[in-house]
Order: C-alpha cells, then structure tokens, then sequence
C-alpha cells in the first residue's frame, strides 16, 4: 500500500514536469524589453505556507532567508540593474530631411536628421558624433562629402531644424523610452550636380545622465567583467549592432545609423515656337475664315511662344530670367518684324501662361513698359524677369510681331 | 561558506526543532549556461546578481518540517513581484494543484477558468502575465525532516 502511494507521488510529478516543459512558452531574449522596470528598483518576494497539524489550522509561516525569523529580514530581495540601451534611426525615411525636403548644389545649412530613442531603464544622456561614410542607406552611391558645419538637437521637439533653438550638441536627461530628434548641418558645394549622394552616420553614445544641462560621462564599458552582488546596480549593455559601421558593435554603448543628402538641381529645358495668327488676305480684318489657315508672308502676324520647363524631381528654380533679343529681326535700316502691342486684351503685349506641376494653369498679362509687372519690351529685348519654377512647373511667354 | 550551508540545509530539522513547525525560504535565481573545463555546457542556477528588464528569474520556495509532527494541508502562495511577469507554463511542483489569482489573491482559479477586463472593459481569459499570485495545493503531508518546493519563472517588466 505504501509502495503504491510513493508510485503515484511519483507519477503525477513526473506528469506536472511534462506538462511544464509543454506550455513553456518561449521567452523574450533576455535584454530585449525595451525600456522597463527603473534601475535600482528593489524586487521583493514572500511566499506564505498555511497548513494544518492534526486537522488544525496552524499560524501561516512566511518565508525567511536566513532561518531567524526574529531579524526582521525576511523577504527575498534583488536589485534592477541599470540597462544600457539605445535606438538610433533615420527619421525620414528617404535622402535628405523634412528641414531639408530638396538639396540644391551650392546650398548651405541642409539638414540630415535622425531619432534617438533610450531603451535603458534609466534617465540618460547621449553624446553624438556624425562622421561621413561611403554607406548609401538608401541604395546609391557615396560620391562626395559636404562641408559639415554640426550636430545638433532638436530642443524644441517640433521635428525641424531652427538654427536659433536647436543649438545644443548633446543629448541631455533623455527619459526611459523618450525620443530626440537629431540634425546634421551642411553645406553643398556649388559644381555639384543632379543625383549626387553624400551619406553620413549617426554615432550616439549612451553616456551618464543624472546632471541637468551638464554632458555626462560616456559609459564605454558595462559591468560584465566585474563581480556581481545582489543589491548593487550593474550596468548591462543591451544596444544592437549597426554592421555597415565598424564603430558600432553589438553591446558597445553605441547605436547609429546613417542619412544621405541627395542633389536635384534643378534642369530648365527652354523651348522656342511660333505660329502665325493671321496674315491680311487669308484673315482681313484679323478674323480667319474656318478652314483656311493664315501664311507667313509681309503684314502677317506671328506669335512667338518661349516655354520654360523645370524638370520634375529636381529643385525649385529662382529668379528666372527670360529674355528673347530680337535686335536682328527688329533694328537697322530695313527690319523683318516688328512687335505689336495690345494682342491680348486692351492693353497686354505680353502674356505669360504658367502651368504648375499640379493644378490649373494661370494666365497674365503684362505691358511693354518697365513697370510693377515682370514683363517688358525695351530695345528690341522681350524680358520675363523674377520667374520660379518648382520642379514640374512650366512657364509659356507669348508676344506678337508682324512681318515687315 | 558553501559546504556549511549545505550542511544547515541537509539537515535542517536539526537546525531548529519546534513542535509541527514549517520553515520556509525563498530563493531568486538566475539560470546560467556555462562551459565546463571539459568543454561541455551545462546549465546552472546562480544566486541573482545582474537583473536588467526582460531577464527571467526563477523563484524556488522550499518549506522544510523542521517539528516533529506530520504538517498537513499545506499550501503555499507566493505574490507575483510587480515589477515581474510570470512565464506560462513555468510553475511546477510535484503533487501539487496549480491555481492562479489575477486580481491581487482575492479569488483563485486554475488557469483556463480566469478572466480579465481589458482595456475597454470587455472580459477575456487571462493571460500569464495578468497573473498577480500563485498558489500550489499539495496534495500530500510533509512527515518531520522532509521538505518540498515550488518553484516558478518570471521575467522583469
């Protein structure tokens, strides 16, 4: 009988140790929780027995650790130890930033920007470090460096670079799982050209935090190597490894990654056509019968159209020059054309069409004369002055004359 | 130090003898892959020392008859940390029944019958990181001089 009670006992632990083994589900690697419980947090645990003697309930009995239950040390006690942890990442997801949408050759003061993340279990500072890499995140190739001019934090948390706020260079107090936005400033040399790439990295490293507004001291190793107790807080490394930089090893206190300025210039394509409008025979009075198509002959009318184009994907073009010098046609002693004002409307001789990239075109008229608008004909020269074109935008400028 | 607490430990009933009297202990520990000289990996428990979040921790209760009457009834509860999540599956001892509380000890029931409001108040079964206490039954008494244990894994939030 006895035997039999001990072969149960036995079974049904063999089966509860099964049973345990099965549902055991996998576990988060060790490390990985981002954030946490605050280091320096003390976990305590007390289990209670209860249990009866001769069918009597007896006192619970809580346990103790070291068998004097009179020393008032009772509970089993560790300390969370401090995690070293950090996330960098680029923030837009794309060349440039969202400070720096379109880099221009010659621009100055273009912005990479990133995101630091702390994935410790306590408050942080970070030290941060841009270099230039050879490594295009976003599958180019690395073909020159700009003239770096800092590295900056966002102080104001709104994302874009502000050269007046965002002035501080370090990461200061960064709380458990908060992030920082961090820029990289520079400037492009002018002869750079479309589709240039200049790739940067990112190097932030988790350094002592603890001092408001003072740069903490970088934590270059953890406690690994070091006797381990209880009760003290050790620093344990948990960030990942960036493989394209060989300054940032798995569990070194340093994460990074890397951004890229790309170049669009902006490509202006200058197109230059005429029609003729009427000719005296074909179109008396101006008005050209249906059917029959004016010819280029003396007394005709001919509008010239100029069509400025700036290329989609590139940068927005400024202060856009137009101008069509018809000296040739229009000065000496006996001249092939001459201009005709007031073709459209009372008093517009010139007109500019300006179709943007997206939406509906846009049509104004402007006087020869050199006035408010940006339009005039002045010794024999048709000039647009001050036009922008953003990438995909087309600007058409039409003027009359007649042959002489 | 270590062959005298395995000594204390070996005979425990000696250390203190009152009349049906369990002592109980409890023990966080880490579990640890080492090499040994011959080059084989072994696992082993170490005491705790280095716990940074998602480390796991395995909690070893173990109650000893240190009287001289046979203790009956005996069961053992234990809180979850709240700084912890139990891990599925982990907790074990032998002859024991398992039942979990989610809702601080208040009430108790086997894994499969507990339920939790989520965040919008809706019921759903409970999952092993809502549990808040564990309690093992044991189904047998413990005669002078012997000594069981209950054990469990749970990771730092």
């Amino acid at each position: 009988m006895l035997k039999f009670r001990v072969q149960i006992l036995h079974r049904a632990g063999l089966v509860s140790a099964l049973l345990a083994l099965i549902f055991a589900v996998p576990a988060m690697a060790a490390g990985t929780d981002p954030g946490g419980t605050r280091a320096g947090t003390s976990v305590l645990n007390q289990a209670q027995v209860q249990y009866q003697v001769n069918g009597v309930a007896q006192t619970p009995v809580l346990s103790d650790n070291d068998s004097d239950p009179n020393n008032g040390i009772a509970a089993t006690e560790f300390v969370v130890d401090r995690k070293l942890d950090l996330l960098v990442a680029e923030s837009s997801l794309g060349y440039n930033s969202a400070s720096t949408a379109s880099v221009a050759p010659g621009q100055t003061g273009v912005v990479l920007a990133w995101t630091v993340t702390n994935e410790g279990n306590q408050v942080q500072d970070f030290l941060l470090t841009v270099n230039a890499t050879g490594f295009d995140p976003f599958g180019g190739t690395d073909n020159f460096d700009a003239t770096a001019s800092g590295v900056f934090v966002d102080v104001d948390g709104d994302g874009l670079y502000d050269p007046l706020v965002d002035t501080a260079t370090f990461i200061d107090e960064l709380d458990i799982l908060e992030s920082r936005t961090v820029f990289f400033v520079a400037d492009v040399a002018a002869n750079r050209v479309d589709g240039d790439i200049a790739a940067y990295v990112l190097d932030a490293q988790v350094a002592e935090g603890g001092g408001a507004g003072a740069q903490g001291a970088a934590i270059t190793t953890d406690s690994r190597t070091s006797a381990d107790s209880t009760l003290g807080i050790e620093d344990v490394f948990a960030d990942g490894e960036n493989t394209n930089n060989a300054g940032d090893g798995l569990r070194d206190g340093i994460h990074s990654a890397e951004d890229a300025f790309r170049v669009a210039a902006a490509v202006l394509t200058v197109v230059k056509s005429s029609t003729v409008i009427s000719d005296p025979f074909t179109c008396p009075g101006g008005v050209c019968p249906p059917g029959e198509f004016p010819k280029a002959i003396p007394g005709a009318i001919v509008e010239y159209q100029i069509s400025v184009t700036n290329a989609a994907g590139g940068s927005q073009a400024t202060n856009i020059v137009i101008a069509d010098d018809l000296s040739s046609e229009m000065g000496g002693a006996s001249p092939t054309l001459a201009f005709v004002a007031d073709q459209y409307g009372a008093s517009g001789d010139i007109r500019m069409v300006f179709t943007p990239a997206a939406g509906a075109p846009n049509t104004t008229d402007m006087s020869e004369q050199a006035d408010a608008d940006a339009g005039q004909f002045i010794a024999n020269t048709v000039t647009v002055n001050n036009l922008t074109l953003s990438a995909g935008d087309q600007a058409d400028v039409r003027f009359r004359v007649e042959i002489q | 130090m270590n062959k005298l607490m395995l000594i204390l430990l070996l005979l425990p009933a000696l250390a203190i003898a009152a009349d049906g009297t369990l002592q109980v202990q409890t023990q966080a520990q880490k579990e640890v892959t080492v090499v040994t000289d011959e080059g084989e990996e072994q696992t082993r428990l170490v005491p705790v020392t280095t716990v940074v979040p998602g480390d796991e921790v395995i909690y070893t209760i173990t109650f000893t008859n240190v009287g001289d009457q046979v203790a009956q009834a005996i069961t053992i509860t234990d809180p979850v940390p709240a700084e912890m999540r139990y891990i599925d599956g982990t907790a074990f001892s032998a002859g024991a029944e398992l039942q979990f509380s989610v809702d601080g000890g208040d009430s108790w029931g086997v894994a499969e019958e507990l339920i939790v409001s989520d965040a919008e108040g809706k019921p759903r079964p409970a999952q092993a990181s809502d549990y808040t206490h564990i309690r093992w039954v044991m189904r047998h008494p413990i005669k002078p001089g012997q000594r069981g244990y209950a054990r469990f894994k749970a990771a730092l939030r």
